[in-house]
């Protein structure tokens, strides 16, 4: 068979390969270095950062769950003008695109704020709207909801807000806490989003019986891990089904066959998460093995492979 | 400082008796980077149940294979599992991570306050300082809640360490705490506590009663901290502990990739 590619294109920007990291799962990429060529990855996916520092939540952040953990990290983070001037330039020095996740505390404002610093920074090859942290409360949400992601109108001034102030590619990363994820999706596309990113945590609890404490200190945290699977790959189905905009699919992902799950269901692109912690190099396996998986089963490209999922017995 | 993720061979799992074991295997890149208090990232399962790996510290690392000894205790499923596994297993390990202790000036006196199991991070300090062939006088203090938990002082004394043991319960040496036992040896006649350094590992109120006494006496040190961990190579921000920062502003620091080894004054007891 002729050439492999294994190239995808997601708003202005060119992955190499289909596969990036979950932001908050990969710090900011410097602790994977040694473990793996950082640059046989699609795209690297940075922390979640936001205006100001942020401290995050108080300890213990996360406990394990069957099969899966749960965080309540609080999106800790050095605030944007540390990471420009500390983290970006070990990024810069690694010819992979960086996604950049921000977030915001309160309002608006501040993801615009954001979204206009990064415009003029060159390393920056796109932007992640993430409006789906469960571990921050946000204020320009319906009554009732917490987060931007769970309010299609929300969404979508947010989206078209930033869409304003930036050409760089926007992804924005959609929360499962909702009943129909399809209409969020939606409304980002509309409003101009490069992309989606999906799922983000779900929220969870877990309760220690001998200490009756809840396992984690801020008591409710964002579920992750192959737990959450079924959960993620059923969305990104959904979701692929019915925008035209790339999906990028996570969840649970923490082997080459669990993220060929993804893109059959339709997504462009995976982001190894959790997976991880239990391996350093395990994106660097999945970049591979999917590879393989095209050459043995003759898909010439990802776009390709999107369209596998068969459905008839 | 380099970190490794291998896939090592068990050359034996050892039975201590009493919930304890002692895990070897041999890797030249992981020994030859390894320094006392760094730890290790083991995968205890080989399916999803446990998922994360568990952090196990260096116990000791030798000869010119690049033998690694990890001394555990049993726990719950994770070091379950590791304890059932045979000699020729692979073992999927990802070290050495995190900062060690910084070693002591030439000439300085080390006291090693181990609580329970915290003794196994220091007994790789105490082999290095041995290995200096120096006549710079080294304790250990062993302490644990009775006799049976006390952890090898057999090998410390053979390691080159003066030995003081106490027991919660006063089944072997001086009852109470180890931290009471540290206080008590730096009041002792000829003792002058500003001429040594303290290497500290156990459950966190044993070493903020450790910090208490260094601070009381004025001697300096170090704490091995633990933590839950999820990624173990600073990447996920879950193992934090508050710090005392400048300015007195409240501050989080990760235990796997600032510590585990802090100074003693660093971590802000009170608020743990
Ligand atoms: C830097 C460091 C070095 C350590 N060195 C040693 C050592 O040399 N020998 C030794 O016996 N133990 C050591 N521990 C503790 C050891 O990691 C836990 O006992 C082990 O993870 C328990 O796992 P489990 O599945 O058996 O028990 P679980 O049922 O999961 O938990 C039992 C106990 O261990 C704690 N624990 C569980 N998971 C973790 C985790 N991922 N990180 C930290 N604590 C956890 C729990 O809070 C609980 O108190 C160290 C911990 C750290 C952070
Ligand atoms: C410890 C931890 C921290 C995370 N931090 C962030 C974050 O800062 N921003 C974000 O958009 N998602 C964050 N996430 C969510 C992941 O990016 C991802 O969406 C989710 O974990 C599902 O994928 P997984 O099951 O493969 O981990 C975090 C997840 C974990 C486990
Ligand atoms: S365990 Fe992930 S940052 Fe320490």
């Amino acid at each position: 068979m002729s050439r492999i590619r294994t190239e995808v294109r997601i708003g202005r920007m060119m992955l190499r390969t289909p596969v990036t990291v979950a932001s908050g799962t990969f710090g900011y990429a410097s602790e994977f270095s040694g473990f793996f060529d950082l640059r046989i990855l699609g795209a690297v996916t940075t922390k979640t950062v936001t205006l100001k520092p942020r401290r995050g939540n108080v300890p213990p952040r996360t406990c394990e769950t069957p099969a899966g953990m749960l965080n309540s990290v609080g999106l800790e983070n050095p605030g944007i003008d540390v990471f420009l001037k500390e983290k970006m330039p070990f990024l810069a020095g690694y010819k992979v695109p960086v996604i950049v996740s921000i977030a915001s505390e309160s309002d608006n404002r501040e993801f615009i704020e954001l979204a206009r610093r990064l415009d003029h920074c060159r390393e920056a090859a796109a932007i992640e709207l993430n409006i789906s942290c469960p571990n921050i409360r946000h204020t320009t949400a319906r009554p009732g909801t917490s987060l931007i992601a769970q309010d299609a109108g929300a969404t979508y001034r947010l989206v078209k807000a930033v869409r304003a102030v930036t050409k760089k590619t926007i992804i924005t990363k959609l929360s499962p806490n909702v009943t129909d994820i399809v209409s969020i999706a939606a409304a980002a596309e509309e409003a101009g989003s490069d992309a989606v990113a999906l799922i983000n945590t779900i929220t969870g609890m877990s309760i220690d019986a001998s200490s009756r404490k809840s396992r984690i200190g801020a008591v409710i945290g964002g579920l992750s891990g192959p737990a959450i699977r079924p959960v993620a790959v059923r969305m990104v189905w959904e979701v692929s089904r019915r925008v035209s905009i790339p999906v990028i699919g996570m969840g649970g992902i923490c082997d080459t066959d669990s993220a060929l799950e993804f893109l059959l269901a339709g997504a462009s692109a995976v982001a190894v998460g959790t997976g991880n912690f239990l391996s350093p190099s395990l994106a660097d396996e999945i970049v591979k093995g999917i590879r393989e998986y095209m050459r043995e089963n003759r898909f010439g490209s990802v776009s390709m492979l999107r369209k596998g999922m068969k459905y008839a017995r | 400082m380099k970190s490794f993720e291998k896939k090592v061979i068990i050359i034996s799992n050892r039975d201590l008796k009493h919930g304890r074991f002692i895990l070897s295997f041999s890797d030249k890149q992981i020994a030859g980077a390894a320094s006392p208090g760094q730890f290790l990232m083991v995968k205890v399962s080989r399916g999803l149940f446990p998922l994360l790996r568990r952090p196990f510290s260096i116990h000791n690392c030798s000869g010119k294979d690049g033998r690694i000894d990890v001394l555990y205790e049993v726990k719950g499923p994770g070091s379950r599992l590791l304890s059932q596994y045979p000699p020729g297993r692979v073992l999927e390990v990802v070290g050495p991570l995190g900062n060690g202790f910084s070693l002591p000036e030439k000439g300085r006196g080390v006291i090693l306050v181990a609580g329970g199991m915290g003794a196994a991070p220091l007994f790789f300090l105490a082999s290095r300082l041995a290995a200096e062939r120096s006549k710079r006088r080294i304790y250990a203090l062993l302490g644990a809640c009775g006799k049976n938990r006390l952890c090898r002082p057999a090998e410390f004394t053979a390691a080159g360490c003066s030995v003081k043991l106490s027991t919660d319960d006063g089944s072997c040496g001086s009852a109470g705490y180890v931290s009471g036992l540290l206080d008590s040896f730096l009041n002792s006649p000829g003792i002058i506590p500003s001429a040594y350094v303290i290497y500290a590992c156990g459950p966190r109120p044993m070493l903020q009663a450790t910090a208490f006494v260094a601070g009381k006496f004025g001697v300096p040190g170090y704490c091995s901290l633990e933590a839950h961990m999820a990624c173990g190579i600073g990447a996920c921000m879950g193992c934090v502990i508050p710090v005392r920062s400048e300015g007195g502003r409240e501050a989080y620091k990760r235990v796997c990739h600032d510590g585990p080894v802090f100074s003693l004054q660093e971590p802000d007891w009170g608020k743990m």
